[in-house]
């Protein structure tokens, strides 16, 4: 009987670790999205919007470099919002002023989907 | 005696934010708008809608002057939402502040905000001029008529 107790409380007491060596790309992943789906679907966003249509965006473009202003900018990123079904804070959104910065918004954001 | 924090204008082609609210709906008004100022927006009815974008417009207008106006500042400390554009009954516009974006504006130094909004066809102009009172006087109620 308390040998039983015992080893009840040692299964469901015992953490279960994860060596990082099972999965080299681990350190790459964020949430269920990888950092390169990440940075596609932003691109992708980003590429779609009227005002850059024909412009190359990149991993690093700013919006500043793309001509947007703080409406697109808020306009962008309420699109980004709906693609990954998150809700990104005033003062977040408020930072974020380039690709770069939405990829590692989103990094950050385990929540995305 | 007073003195001028800092001016700004901005200038908003008003079917930009009709295209946004078209695209996002609520969650774009959310983005910069107050829940008083979404539930005015929704309460104005034309049959083209057109005073509804122009109400949106020279709100957005007024916040971004109101920006620019700071000068130097984080974007992030000022939180749209928070600064809120109402009209006097004879339509003179003024902002009333929310916290926590009316201490930030208190810590500054800007006592006052003095604004006007206009609109023609497709734009939406704001003039703002910030002022700072030598012995602080805020109005307690946030309001800057």
């Amino acid at each position: 009987m308390i040998r039983n107790t015992f080893r009840l409380i040692s299964n469901v007491s015992r953490p279960t670790f994860v060596s990082a060596k099972q999965s080299p790309f681990m350190s790459r992943n964020y949430g269920t999205l990888s950092e390169k789906e990440i940075t596609d679907r932003v691109i992708n966003i980003i590429s779609n919007y009227d005002k850059t249509q024909g412009k190359t965006v990149t991993p690093t473009t700013t919006f500043k470099e793309l001509g947007l202003d703080s409406l697109d900018a808020a306009d962008i990123l309420v699109a980004v919002e709906e693609e990954f079904g998150i809700e990104i804070p005033d003062e977040d959104a408020d930072r974020i002023a380039s690709t770069a910065e939405t990829i590692t918004y989103l990094r950050k954001t385990p929540t995305a989907k | 005696m007073s003195k001028i924090f800092g001016i700004g204008n901005d200038i908003v082609k008003i079917s930009r934010l009709q295209s946004s609210f078209e695209r996002h709906g609520e969650k774009f008004l959310k983005r910069a708008f107050s829940d008083k100022e979404i539930q005015t927006f929704q309460s104005l009815s034309t049959e083209d809608n057109s005073r509804k974008w122009e109400y949106l417009a020279g709100r957005w207008s007024a916040k971004e002057s109101i920006y620019k106006a700071i000068g130097d500042q984080e974007r992030s400390k000022l939180n749209f939402q928070n600064i809120e554009i109402f009209n006097e009954p004879n339509g003179k516009p003024y902002v009333h502040l929310l916290e926590p974006t009316k201490s930030y504006f208190k810590n500054l130094g800007i006592d006052k905000i003095h604004i006007a909004i206009s609109h023609d066809t497709d734009y939406a102009i704001a003039n703002v001029m910030l002022e700072s009172f030598n012995n602080s006087n805020n109005n307690s109620n946030g309001d800057n008529k």
